[in-house]
């Protein structure tokens, strides 16, 4: 069990957090290999730093936007007096190897490709994708499911954020036995980003469901068939679709009960509403502190993936500034 | 109301971020959370921002307090965080100040300078403080606190309409009981029947440490309360002896040998004399003594002259472990260790730091002092039977370290931007109470952050309402002493308080008394409460006690009550709370967990993250002659002395209607 103790600079700095997971876990995220790929979002840098902070064993990052005033407008590592040569990545790699030199950290040459090499992610133990298109997403799940590389996407748009996790099959165990129980395994099933986005809203419950799932769909659909993201203008024909989505389910549902009326909780007409779309098809700018609650929680799971400690959310996790809560929801 | 004017669109709106340019912000506090908060504030375009904060940096800061380097250990956390984040932000306007937020300078005057003020702080005690000058000031509050995973938010002001009227009130921070995490051990549990790991941590570290190495004129309370114990029976000096002598070194005594009699005198001799004491073992395990050779084993007494590997070099004072070659923080020494680095430490003390015996105080960074404390609380573990601990946890537990983590205080961070903007944008009936949790509650609803509207002001509460107090003590044997600074400061958290009563009676203390004042207030300190002038505080006075710099003024009636168990109530009194111009009666001493309970704060912890806030007030820390206290990492298991009346129905409402978050069940359940 013991492989090797830490070294001294390593039980110096993480003392804190040994307390909280313990030296087996900081061993195995010593020994994880991280890829986060777009830098010029403040979720990539939040994410960065706290996983960075945390000691894993390397961070790769892959951006190669040139450094400019308005390139990254929410990634603190990158210095206001950036060198105009380097990437986002070649400069956030910097401040990070400052913030903790226990950490390999590289910027990894070429940009984030539309169909990624599937060899190439292979190498990773979590690859995370940031504030990337639609179609972009789709491709690095699959090639991330081909090599059972852990897959993560996440947007943060206004004061609207969400992040996917895609782990194929995960085990885990508890952070906390109940006092002196073994550690019980689980094993944990994940779906597709493809299907997860086409989840029947028949299965729905509208009493808990996180109505920004309601909007992602119709937006995710708008934007594979567009070609660019939806824009307040586009509203009503979002809002349509939603509506239509609906009145599908409702008649599913009425179908498994031909004789009665629609049980109670059955998913109403308008189950939308037009504040919640808004806010996801007008969130254009990132907004820092959206960004830092994201890239808080999100660090949190690659932690926990990498450990095999801690149930991962499975599969989609919402945080907006509508009501500050943060909510998991199962899709697919 | 169009799409900009309405929370959250107003959140990316010019308008807001106009506001948000010019407004005066405070951050009390630039550790865990006070670096995400920085950074976050500058990022979000915040760029008039005061900064205070006394601490300097230490190395085990640098696996969350991102703004701060290795090469920036033991400079000012406030001035290394205003500069780092200038390098991503030139544009900020910070100001710094390096010291503590309790100091005068910092006064209403000052608060009301600000539009918000946001904390994150790490102790109770100032957390209060802050909450009443932000209260008498009249300038908005956010509160918050991580440990671990668990994290939260809270929002307290109250917000007048244009007219002058009340138009928006939230508790504030004392509305609701504070968990402190200080923890009290009766005395005689210490000293002679200790049961769990962390009783042989305190006395390794509260006595045996201080007994050795700490200031010699300093009778520890321990000690005080073994004189007075022992005055009338010679021969009851049990497991450590006010007989001080037996603890200094002989002039010609090398430091081995010394250290070698001390082993025998603590582990071996007290346990042999503390067993004949047969009352105690009559329901007990009895201990068992350690003798000094058997643990070494054969090798141990045979050289005289220093057999330990390592002890023949020249003691650095740095450390013992080092010294023997002996490695694994993580894991249980044997006894054969424990002993070579119990007399190894005390070499290197005497020998390597010999300017610092006689004045060292325990520091858990200092690897000497936490190895020796391993030692000392394991053999005595062993004495015990009591199952002994890996140093890397006798130095939490030992230190009172709180657990913490880089991604709690950051999402804690947005969360008080977010909360921070609401109130700019003039959208309180938007502000919320946010929680951080570590695993899903509710398995229809699975929410990592759970959010809840601000509690109610407590018409009850001492530092926003019109309480009135209830002091149960003995005012016979209690000093005015005691009264100042364990009740008033430490249980109360005033910094400068003044106490008047109808009868004539005043003390005071603070800035603008002139030297004979001063000399005045002092001679009352030594004298019992009931033989103060204006007839005594006794039974039934009224106290009116005050504290002009928080403007915090409360009414505490005195309830005299001899005979306490020692081992229900270390600290010889209990503060509750009653309503208002109720008559005078006397708590129910068997079961009060009505009576209020304004929390002392975190004892020697030293970190920059902070507790959880919320739950039943557990019983307290205070320094009385008879308890020993100290901070546990775990949530406090001692009993509940209360809660303000209004928080325990607040709890119980919340959590009927299924909103309860992780850090309030948790410990509703401790």
């Amino acid at each position: 069990m013991v492989s090797e103790e830490l070294t001294e600079a390593e039980a110096k700095v993480y003392d804190r957090q040994l307390r909280v997971w313990g030296v087996e876990t900081q061993r195995r995220l010593n020994a994880a290999k991280i890829l986060i790929a777009g830098l010029t979002s403040g979720v990539a840098a939040e994410v960065a730093k706290n996983i960075a902070l945390a000691g894993v064993g390397s961070l790769s990052l892959l951006d190669s936007t040139p450094c400019s005033p308005d390139a990254a407008p929410g990634n603190f590592l990158i210095p206001a007096d950036f060198m105009a040569s380097q990437s986002v990545a070649e400069a956030s790699a910097e401040t990070l190897r400052e913030m903790n030199p226990l950490v390999r950290i590289a910027a990894l040459p070429g940009g984030i490709a539309d169909e990624p090499e599937t060899e190439y992610l292979g190498g990773f133990d979590v690859v995370l994708l940031v504030q990337a298109p639609l179609h972009m997403q789709l491709a690095y799940d699959k090639a991330c499911t081909d090599t059972n590389t852990a897959f993560f996407t996440a947007c943060s748009r206004g004061t609207i954020s969400y992040f996917f996790e895609n782990l194929h099959v995960h085990e885990w165990t508890p952070m906390d036995a109940p006092s002196g129980a073994p550690l019980q395994k689980s094993l944990a099933s994940f779906t597709p980003l493809e299907s997860a986005l086409q989840h029947p809203w028949k299965k729905l419950s509208p009493r808990y469901t996180h109505k920004l799932v309601y909007a992602l769909r119709v937006c995710s659909e708008f934007e594979l068939r567009e070609g660019r993201r939806p824009a307040l203008a586009d509203a009503d024909k979002l809002q349509h679709r939603a509506r239509e989505l609906a009145l599908e389910a409702r008649a599913e549902v009425a179908a498994d009960y031909p004789r009665a009326p629609l049980p109670k909780g059955t998913i109403p007409e308008d189950v939308l509403p037009t504040e919640v779309l808004e806010e996801l098809v007008t969130g254009d700018m990132e907004l820092p502190p959206v960004s830092a609650v994201l890239g808080g929680v999100l660090a949190n799971e690659i932690l926990k993936v990498v450990s095999h400690k801690g149930e991962p959310v499975n599969n989609f996790f919402f945080f907006s500034l509508m009501d500050n809560i943060g909510q998991i929801e199962t899709l697919g | 109301m169009t799409l900009s004017s309405r929370w959250p669109s107003v959140a990316t709106s010019s308008q807001l971020k106009e506001k948000m340019r010019n407004a005066k912000v405070l951050c009390v506090g630039a550790g865990g959370i006070g670096c995400e908060l920085l950074k976050t504030l500058v990022l979000t375009g915040f760029e008039d921002i005061t900064v205070i904060d006394m601490d300097t940096i230490e190395t085990s800061n640098l696996n969350r307090q991102f703004l701060f380097r290795k090469h920036h250990v033991g400079t000012s956390k406030a001035r290394v965080a205003a500069d780092a984040v200038r390098v991503f932000r030139p544009n900020a306007n910070i100001t710094v100040y390096q010291g503590n937020v309790k100091e005068s300078r910092f006064d209403k005057t000052f608060f009301g300078g600000f539009a918000l003020v946001l904390n994150g702080l790490d102790n109770v005690e100032a957390r209060r403080h802050v909450n009443r000058l932000c209260l008498s000031a009249g300038v908005p509050l956010i509160e918050s606190g991580t440990e671990g995973y668990l994290g939260q938010v809270t929002v307290h002001y109250r917000l007048k309409n244009e007219a002058g009227e009340m138009q928006y009130a939230t508790e504030c921070f004392e509305c609701a009981p504070k968990q402190s995490r200080t923890k009290t051990y009766p005395v005689c549990t210490i000293r002679n029947t200790p049961d769990k790991p962390i009783h042989c941590i305190v006395w390794a570290k509260e006595l045996l440490f201080a007994r050795l190495f700490g200031r010699p004129d300093v009778m520890t309370d321990l000690d005080e309360a073994a004189a007075k114990e022992e005055g009338a029976d010679a021969n009851g000096d049990a497991a450590d002896g006010h007989n001080a002598t037996a603890f200094l070194r002989g002039p010609d005594e090398p430091a081995e040998a010394y250290a070698r009699r001390i082993f025998c005198r603590v582990f071996d001799e007290d346990i042999v004399k503390v067993l004949s004491m047969e009352e105690l073992w009559e329901a007990r395990e009895k201990p068992k003594p350690l003798q000094l050779a058997r643990c070494l084993g054969d090798g141990g007494s045979a050289d005289q002259n220093g057999a330990l590997q390592g002890a023949h070099q020249a003691a650095t004072g740095e450390s013992a472990c080092k010294a023997l070659g002996i490695t694994g923080a993580y894991r249980i020494w044997s006894l054969a260790e424990c002993a070579k680095v119990l007399i190894e430490s005390i070499r290197q003390y005497l020998e390597g730091r010999p300017a610092e015996v006689g004045e060292a105080v325990f520091d858990k960074e200092d690897d000497l002092a936490v190895e020796f404390v391993t030692a000392a609380a394991n053999l005595r573990a062993a004495n015990y039977n009591i199952p002994q601990q890996s140093l890397f946890v006798t130095k939490g537990m030992a230190g009172n370290i709180i657990h913490a983590i880089a991604t709690t205080n950051a999402v804690v961070g947005g969360l008080i931007v977010v909360e921070a903007m609401k109130l700019l944008a003039s959208k309180p009936e938007n502000s919320r109470a946010t929680f951080i949790l570590k695993h899903v509650t509710n398995p229809k609803a699975k929410r990592l952050l759970n959010a809840i509207a601000p509690g109610e002001p407590s018409p009850k509460c001492a530092a926003c309402g019109t309480a009135r107090l209830e002091l149960l003590i003995d005012t016979s044997k209690t000093c005015l002493d005691d009264l100042v600074n364990k009740v008033l400061k430490k249980s109360l958290s005033l910094v400068e308080p003044t106490v008047r009563t109808d009868a004539g009676f005043e003390y005071e203390e603070g800035e603008g008394l002139d030297e004979d004042e001063v000399a005045v207030n002092k001679a009352k300190l030594p004298l019992p409460l009931d033989q103060q002038a204006g007839g005594g505080l006794k039974h039934s006075t009224v106290m009116y006690v005050e504290d002009q710099v928080q403007e915090f003024h409360v009414q505490v009636e005195i309830c005299h009550k001899n005979d306490w168990d020692e081992e229900q109530d270390p600290e010889g009194f209990r503060i509750g709370g009653s309503v208002p111009q109720a008559a005078a009666k006397a708590v129910d001493t068997a079961g009060s967990s009505d009576a209020a309970s304004p929390s002392a704060g975190i004892q020697s912890d030293d970190d920059d993250d902070l507790v959880i806030i919320n739950g039943p007030a557990a019983k307290e820390g205070h320094e009385d002659d008879d308890v020993v206290s100290i901070g546990e990492p775990e949530v406090s298991q001692a009993a509940v002395v209360g809660t303000l009346p209004q928080a325990e129905g607040n709890l119980s409402k919340r959590s009927a209607d299924g909103d309860i978050d992780g850090p309030r069940k948790r410990q509703r359940g401790a």
